[in-house]
């Protein structure tokens, strides 16, 4: 081979070489966020109050998110969820002493809120004093290990906690606890004079039950942020939300968190919007039958009885109720009383085998007819169970309830009633058996659903006690070492599953999709924030 | 020929009359009939338990084992739809015999003694009249509470109104009539004219007025089960199971294609029916 040959070789080589290198670094390159466009998404029912504190729901967070910050934030470039995660937002940075009860936090200088004036640790001490105030926040029994919020200087505060608490960054990074301007104390969180805020977009204007329109905020103390010109939150139900998406008319089928909660929009968005991602992650609700373990409002009956309840749980089939309520396994995971998904969450398998339902379905209806005749009800017994007017709730209730029938011959008589009606009799007790679910969670910590269920909690809808369980969870919230957390959780749920005070047929996944021109979209697992709307921006 | 069978004969011939004045009339008859068979015979007529699940059979369509498919918690749809009669034709009749007797009584009661107790009797009806059939339904629903017994109440209450209105009328006609002043002369009390005089004439269009009603009964029942608020689940109920069938729609178009049909079916036919009975019994229309 002479050495023209040779040297047209070498060359040819390396440019079929060198190819696809320069192809696959362009594909990989991220591409550069571009400015400008209306971001349309869509909420359900427009928000009773703009005060997302005094309603820990996503109808209200949807609202007034992009209006306001929180002191910290979950990583908005992350899907990952835990205390390790909490990024500085109005905080630039924060210290903890090492006896982990004091928290200094440093604020940023420069912040304006939307009406031009200042942000400063007068506010944080307004917003944090308002956050922990048990009257006002629906939030507040999740921090009562806040004992005051001082003011070291216009952009430095200590907050002290009662205890060391591990937790306490992740649930100031949740969405509902948002630096509000003290300035504002007056104005009722029913105007939408209350949206003023330091966030990323201001709130312009309303066409009641239609739209809220929101623009840039020119002044955001993030410097080139964000890159939407605006947004858009139409009012729809979800399932209208994900019509208008597959139509082209949203952005996202609903919005950042929520959207897609049944198996029929899932199908919906494969066949009539091929193109999209769907992003389905669980929210930390826990869904299921809770007794009137207390016998509260004189409904006293034989699910006060602990193996009446295993029973029932026995003969419960737990994936077939999931797809009763989700049409899908693939829209929530079955769970304990922590999900499995959070760190010290047992797995479905442990739980399977501390409810006793690790063995074939004969072999439990068996074992939950010896229960019944044990605890006197070999004949079975009535009972009423009182139900959101849902399909989602409606649902699995129908199928538990019908599994009850059939196998220990209950009789459950259901009511689904309006969520006006229901609530009342809920929060009183005044009920039997119950299909709800809790509110959702906020960070990871196992603390958030094991605290649901101590005495007196709020939603300890039946008023199930256990001295032990109690007793650990006073152990739990001040033990800082993660090995012994971990311990003193997997017990919790033990009991928690032992005693069946609520028979949890399914943790939710619920998401969203969005196209490709889509981009800096982030969803975190749990009832969790929209940290990255400021990030977010549209190729088109 | 016995005498049952010349009885039998005549009734023969007086419904082949029926049918060839009122074809119309006789088809509705013809459909309505069915649907009350099928209500009556529902446990003959059922493949299957109606509340029975199977979550591997759900969302089927329909086959040789499954007549009508099977909904999303793989529960038999055709013993669900004949359920479903049962429950719609229970709670109907029940609702409209409660609306007749009470507010046909009450109609009588005002029209017959007329004055102060006419007058306050008149405006509650007014009152009643001036909110919605639908609207009036759910708020006694919400008031109530989902049960069966409860819708067949509320559809009583929805419609006594109309009922009211009607026999007050009758009754204020029956009242002028010689034989109740002879009656009254004779020292006959009040209520011996009313139940013996005023109600059995008033009857006929009652009974007339109160069939036209079972039709509107029938859309009240599905409607307020359609919204949610009517005949709990997990029993069998057309309205609640077209509800439901909303977001199966593409995949499952049978779940909402039976119980619509049932709906439509039984509604028109009680509609038709009314319209024939009225043409044919109402004296006033005979006249003329």
């Amino acid at each position: 081979m002479n050495r023209k040959v040779w040297k047209a070789f070498i060359v040819l080589t390396g440019v079929v070489l060198l190819i696809p290198m320069l192809a696959s670094y362009g594909a990989s390159a991220p591409p550069t966020p571009k400015k400008g466009g209306i971001l349309k998404i869509s909420c359900r029912t427009e928000p009773p109050t703009l005060n997302c504190m005094m309603n820990p729901s996503v109808l209200v967070f949807a609202w007034t998110t992009p209006v306001f910050n929180g002191l910290v934030m979950l990583d908005p470039t992350q899907e990952e969820v835990s205390v390790e995660k909490v990024v500085p937002s109005l905080a630039e940075k924060w210290t903890i002493s090492p006896d982990g009860k004091i928290y200094t936090f440093y604020l940023r200088k420069g912040v304006k809120f939307h009406d031009g004036r200042p942000f400063t640790a007068k506010d944080v001490k307004y917003s944090l004093e308002f956050f922990a105030d048990l009257k006002m926040s629906s939030l507040a029994p999740m921090v009562v290990m806040m004992e005051k919020v001082e003011i070291v200087d216009d952009y430095t505060v200590k907050v002290s906690l009662k205890y060391p608490h591990v937790p306490f960054l992740l649930y100031l990074s949740n969405p509902y606890c948002v630096m509000l301007p003290a300035h504002l104390a007056k104005v009722s969180p029913k105007s939408t004079d209350f949206l003023i805020g330091t966030g990323p977009f201001k709130f312009k204007e309303q066409i009641p039950g239609k739209v809220w329109i929101y623009e840039r905020n020119p002044d955001y103390f993030i410097k080139g942020l964000p890159y939407l010109d605006g947004l858009e939150i139409y009012k729809m139900a979800w399932p209208v939300g994900v019509d208008a998406f597959c139509a082209g008319r949203l952005h996202m089928a609903g919005n950042l968190r929520y959207g897609i909660d049944q198996k029929p929009s899932v199908d919906k968005l494969k066949k009539y919007a091929a193109e999209a991602t769907i992003k389905l992650k669980p929210v930390g609700v826990l869904r299921g039958v809770m007794f009137n373990v207390a016998g509260l409002k004189g409904r006293k009956g034989p699910w006060q009885d602990v193996r009446v309840r295993r029973a029932m749980a026995m003969v419960t089939d737990f994936p077939g109720s999931m797809i009763a309520g989700q049409g899908s396994l693939d829209l929530g995971e079955n769970s304990g009383v922590v999900p499995p998904y959070v760190p010290t969450g047992l797995s479905w398998k442990e739980v399977e085998k501390v409810l006793g339902i690790d063995k074939p379905m004969e072999q439990r209806i068996k074992e939950a007819k010896r229960l019944m005749k044990e605890a006197g009800y070999p004949d079975g017994f009535k009972a009423e169970l009182i139900c959101r007017n849902q399909d989602t709730y409606v649902r699995p209730a129908e199928f538990m309830v019908e599994g009850w029938r059939k196998n220990l011959n209950i009789e459950v008589a259901m009511k689904p009633l309006e969520t006006p009606v229901l609530f009342p009799r809920r929060d009183v007790g005044d009920l039997d058996l119950i299909y709800e679910g809790t509110t959702g969670r906020y960070g990871g910590a196992p603390e958030e659903t094991l605290a649901m269920f101590v005495s007196q909690a709020a939603q300890n809808y039946g008023e199930w006690s256990n001295a032990d369980y109690d007793k650990l969870y006073d152990q739990l919230i001040k033990e800082t070492d993660p090995k012994k957390r971990a311990e003193i959780s997997v017990k919790m749920q033990k009991i928690f599953l032992q005693e069946v005070p609520f028979i949890i047929n399914v943790v939710p996944a619920v998401g969203t999709a969005y196209r490709p021109t889509l981009h800096g979209f982030v969803i975190h697992p749990g009832h969790t924030n929209w940290s990255c709307i400021d990030r977010m921006w549209l190729e088109k | 020929m016995n005498a049952m069978g010349i009885k039998a004969r005549i009734y023969a011939r007086q419904y082949w009359q029926f049918c060839k004045e009122k074809p119309l009339g006789a088809f509705g008859a013809t459909v309505f009939f069915i649907m009350i068979a099928l209500a009556i015979g529902a446990n003959v007529w059922a493949t299957a338990d109606p509340l029975s699940t199977n979550i591997r059979y759900a969302l089927n369509s329909p086959s040789k084992d499954f007549w009508f498919g099977t909904d999303y918690l793989g529960r038999d749809v055709w013993s669900r739809f004949v359920h479903g009669a049962r429950s719609s034709v229970w709670v109907v009749v029940a609702g409209v015999l409660l609306s007749t007797i009470s507010g046909g009584l009450l109609g009588i009661i005002s029209g017959y003694k007329g004055g102060k107790i006419d007058h306050f009797l008149q405006r509650v009806m007014d009152f009643l009249m001036s909110i919605p059939v639908l609207l009036m339904g759910i708020i006694v629903m919400v008031m109530l509470g989902p049960a069966l017994i409860n819708v067949a109440i509320a559809i009583g209450i929805v419609y006594i109104p109309r009922i009211n209105r009607l026999s007050r009328s009758s009754a204020i006609g029956i009242k002028s009539m010689p034989y109740i002043e002879a009656a009254k002369t004779m020292g006959h009390s009040h209520l011996f004219i009313i139940f013996k005089h005023v109600l059995p004439n008033s009857l006929a269009i009652l009974l007339v007025y109160g069939t036209a009603l079972l039709g509107g009964g029938f859309l009240v029942e599905s409607g307020l089960s359609f919204l949610g608020v009517g005949i709990p689940p997990p029993y069998a109920s057309w309205g609640r199971d077209l509800s439901t069938s909303m977001p199966h729609f593409e995949t499952a178009p049978w779940l909402a294609i039976f119980p619509g049909l049932g709906i439509s079916a039984v509604v028109f036919g009680a509609n038709l029916l009314g319209d024939a009975l009225r043409d044919v019994l109402d004296p006033r229309l005979k006249r003329v």
